[in-house]
């Protein structure tokens, strides 16, 4: 490179030249390459889900702009990407193809986007208008609500999902009191935060007694089984190696706290952007529709053993459901009455009290109740859940 | 990894040549005052515009407050959090952690490369090693590091250490290579004894080079550290900016961006004013690193150590000194290796990541160039954009995970923009300095043939500034590829080399994370092997 001052004679015009035209070509071929693995690329557009090994194409990935779409997010994905989900009334919806079945006749597509960074990922998509429909746990809901999303809750997502606080089995922790100070993993600004702290507090403990790691659920599950950590905040899918041997629960949402109160449990939400709650009421009614259907199918104690199959795809064995403990009627029901009302004010008030959010927010203007009301009448299942009415 | 960010160091002369070049064509020293005053304000109009359409964007609701929050609004925030203490104390914990494991590998790093500088044996065995570690980026030796290591302050460390050691190794063994060769026999003539020659000849001599790679480890340092503590940590500045993002609280994301940026560059500055009280440095014949080229019989000998390895490896599992689910037996691996590069998902990950990579090349980099060039060529653009772009350049790549996010989504057209945004910066910087490089002498004999406008672009830039817009290509290399296995981890699962070590960690298969590390590693000795052929084809003339 130094001597390229004194090089500007002929010869190097020349060889110059012939580089230039070299680079040119070269990128050129690059260039074609590119769009070549592009056009590739672009046929499977939401890839992880189809490379799965069952093979099946569950996702209906949108081509062009002509045909309509209906957008719904998701916050998790099955163990190791799997594109499919289990545990609540979503995973039964998207698991049947109950709304692609509904929609098809008039050329609407589904999309369902399942995003491993969860709640906090599915704002994100919310706030960046690319979803027009979405489940959500309640803390992400709540927190979404506080930073000024516009969406609305029309229907229940589900109740009393539960939390387990786990430990590996041979470690020397066996109440939260041997766990202060130590490296806790929680999946921060997902429902399990807020839920770990809500059981933390009915013990006498907060969340900074520990030293908490934010992690996704599946990656967590590898850390403790992998002695990364000490202690683990989990959903169901943690009860596969509960019952393995391999962690032992040390705290739970299924025992109540020391004063006899029972614990704080999980809800999920079925959130609607207010945008498209405005320009398609018809195609939500639809949808809150289809989850009441499914919801009614899923009470069903009749119906336990093939819900939980369909939930199992995600990759969980069935034995973590049937640990779970669950009143499946309680557990999908899809009211949003008074208790389930009562019960995101109660997590809204917490979510502030815990710094999770920093604005307080507007609960009862946050429900739209008439697509789940006209759905029950539609239906006929008015009486089919036993739900405090107001 | 190995390759350097030699141009950050060039870049404060560069400035102050760029102006230099400037102002020569300026005759009275009154107007040259003038000329710099006005590069001044120029300078500071960018940032001001940028802020006022910032302000101005938000105040008319252009952009949703949940994208990006008002100026004020981050202000604010960031008054509160220095208030209580949190950004203090976590960016205690973030420098604490750099300062050990830069302590650490830096001391590593010195000791192997002067030692590898000073025998030629050492050198030929182990280089080669060195260069197959360095083509890991620090992401994707994370999660190895935590299989082993756990999530701890170790894993901290090592990871750091790890990001520190390699480029001071190679610096200070190119080091004595430079050491000229008069020193050499004047020790000798003087019979210096070993420790003596290493004290008063070696050390000093090679100590610009050593600085060098301690200033350019030190940004890396600062990059993988902040990565590992937004992967796996309780406290640090990191630690705050995920946990802003978990709680999609864009504004702390924002203020942490913005901290990580300013205490990189003000760690780069203190290493940059140590340079310069070097004794005895000429500043000014620095040159572009060149790589130590590996000569064929000089593999032979480099294949030893891995080779040690591998018996080490083998006897280690035959006599079972590991737990087997941590450290797989090197036939596992191999099997695991194979089925998964031919039967499995491997190939479609090296596929998906490849083309995902040369999509953000293609674009960062074709806009670095334009970009460079415009800088270099419309002077007022150069000095009014040129600050900005520097202070930009020191936000930490990762930084920008989150804001993408929120902007362009989680697919593949984010993951592309953050390739090109990491792909850009390097080719940018290069492709500036190769255009203000262009000698006078050259300008001169333009100015006389008149040779002007695209025929002057064609003949007289372009050329000379091919060669610094492939050492800036060959960085940019380095870090489009660091960005693909980031984006993998960051955004929204797809296939990919960098998903494959999730993926792998997840099911606790170490056989397959150790396959995809080996992957990584050796796309990215290839992708650097092309780039530097396609150089070699292309500026044989240059190097004449």
């Amino acid at each position: 490179m130094n001597s390229q001052k004194a090089a500007t004679t002929t010869r190097g015009a020349t060889s110059c030249r012939a580089s230039v035209q070299y680079l040119v070509v070269t990128l050129v071929l690059v260039a074609f390459g590119c769009v070549f693995a592009c056009r590739r690329g672009s046929e499977p557009k939401e890839d992880p889900l189809n490379r799965d090994a069952a093979g099946q194409v569950h996702v209906s990935a949108v081509q062009g702009t002509a045909k309509a779409v209906i957008r719904i997010g998701y916050p998790g994905v099955g163990i190791g990407g799997r594109p499919y989900i289990g545990g609540n009334i979503a995973a039964a919806v998207h698991g049947k193809r109950a709304l692609e079945s509904e929609f098809e006749r008039d050329g609407i597509a589904i999309d369902w986007s399942l995003n491993k960074g969860a709640g906090p990922a599915v704002n994100e998509l919310i706030a960046g208008r690319q979803l027009d429909l979405a489940y959500l746990g309640d803390l992400a809901a709540i927190i979404g609500r506080s930073i000024g999303l516009d969406t609305k809750i029309v229907a229940a997502g589900g109740r009393g999902g539960n939390l387990y606080l786990v430990v590996r089995h041979n470690s020397s922790f066996h109440s939260l009191n041997d766990l202060r100070g130590k490296r806790v993993v929680v999946f921060k600004g997902t429902a399990l935060q807020l839920q770990a702290v809500r059981i933390l507090e009915q013990r006498g403990y907060a969340e900074s007694d520990f030293k908490t790691i934010t992690m996704d659920q599946a990656t967590g599950i590898a850390a403790i089984l992998g002695g990364d950590v000490d202690a683990l905040w989990a959903q169901f899918p943690i009860l596969e190696y509960v019952e393995k041997g391999d962690v032992r629960v040390v705290a739970s949402s299924r025992e109540p706290a020391p004063d006899k109160t029972p614990s704080a449990t999980a809800f999920g939400v079925l959130l609607a952007t207010g945008e498209f709650e405005r320009q398609h009421a018809d195609w939500v009614q639809r949808v809150v529709s289809v989850f009441v259907k499914e919801s009614d199918w899923g009470s069903e104690d009749k119906h336990r053993d093939e819900l939980y199959n369909l939930w199992s795809r995600a990759g969980y064995p069935k034995v973590v459901f049937e640990k779970d403990g669950h009143d499946l009627s309680r557990r999908l029901s899809p009211l949003l009455d008074a208790q389930f009302i009562g019960e995101v004010k109660t997590g809204a008030d917490a979510a502030l009290k815990f710094g999770l959010i920093r604005k307080a927010i507007d609960v009862p203007g946050w429900f739209e109740s008439k697509y789940i009301e006209h759905a029950l009448k539609d239906l006929k299942l008015e009486q089919r859940w036993f739900g405090s009415r107001e | 990894m190995t390759m350097s960010l030699e141009s950050t160091g060039g870049n404060h002369e560069l400035a102050q040549e760029g102006s230099a070049g400037h102002l020569a064509r300026v005759i009275a020293p009154v107007m040259a005052l003038d000329a710099a005053a006005r590069a001044r304000v120029l300078a500071l109009l960018a940032p001001f515009v940028v802020l006022a359409l910032w302000y101005w964007a938000t105040l008319r609701n252009w952009i949703a407050p949940q994208l990006l929050p008002s100026p004020s609004v981050v202000w604010d925030t960031f008054t509160q959090m220095l208030r209580s203490g949190q950004i203090t104390a976590n960016l205690a914990w973030s420098l604490r952690r750099v300062l050990f494991g830069f302590g650490i590998g830096a001391f590593f790093g010195l000791v192997l490369g002067w030692a590898m500088g000073l025998s030629k044996v050492l050198e030929r065995l182990l280089y080669p090693s060195v260069v197959a570690i360095a083509q890991v980026p620090a992401l994707g030796f994370i999660p190895l590091a935590m299989m082993f290591l756990g999530i701890g302050e170790s894993l901290k460390l090592v990871i750091v250490a790890k990001a520190v050691f390699v480029p001071v190794l190679i610096h200070s063994m190119r080091g004595v290579g430079m050491v000229p060769a008069g020193y050499w026999e004047l020790a000798s003539v003087n019979e210096h004894r070993w420790l003596a020659t290493l004290l008063r000849v070696v050390i000093p001599a090679s100590l610009y080079q050593v600085v060098t790679g301690l200033r350019l480890a030190l940004s890396q340092a600062w990059l993988a550290l902040v990565t590992v503590e937004l992967l796996a940590s309780s406290e640090g500045i990191g630690y705050v900016m995920i946990q802003g993002r978990q709680l999609n609280q864009i504004d702390v994301v924002l203020v942490t961006a913005v901290i990580i940026g300013v205490a990189g560059f003000l760690l780069d500055a203190a290493l940059e004013r140590l340079e310069r009280l070097l004794p005895g440095c000429d500043r000014t014949s620095r040159q572009p690193a060149r790589r130590v080229r590996l000569k064929s019989n000089a593999l032979g000998l480099g294949l030893i150590a891995p080779a040690l390895f591998c018996v080490l490896w083998f006897w280690a599992s035959r006599e079972r000194w590991f737990d087997s689910r941590f450290v797989p037996s090197p036939a596992q691996f191999l099997e695991t290796f194979n089925a998964q590069l031919f039967g499995g998902e491997l190939l479609t990950d090296i596929g998906w990541s490849l083309q995902r990579m040369l999509a953000g090349l293609l674009i960062g980099g074709s806009v670095g160039i334009i970009f460079g060039v415009l800088l270099g060529r419309v002077h007022w653009l150069g000095s009014a954009l040129l600050p900005s772009f520097n202070a930009f350049r020191q936000v930490t790549l990762i930084a920008w995970i989150p804001l993408l996010t929120l902007w362009l989504g989680q697919g593949e057209e984010a993951k592309q923009t953050f390739i090109a945004l990491a792909a850009f910066v390097p080719v940018g910087l290069a492709a500036f300095e190769g255009t203000r490089a262009v000698s006078a002498a050259n300008k001169e004999l333009s100015a006389v043939f008149c040779v002007t406008g695209s025929a002057q672009l064609r003949w007289l830039v372009l050329p000379s500034a091919l060669p610094h817009v492939f050492s800036g290509l060959e960085l940019s290399l380095v870090y489009a590829w660091l960005a693909t296995i980031g984006a993998e981890y960051f955004f929204k699962v797809s296939p990919g080399v960098g998903n494959a070590m999730i993926d792998g960690r997840e099911h606790f298969r170490m056989d397959l994370v150790l396959s995809a590390v080996v992957v990584v590693g050796v796309l990215g000795f290839v992708l650097n092997r092309a780039v530097l052929l396609l150089r070699s084809r292309l500026l044989n003339w240059a190097n004449q």
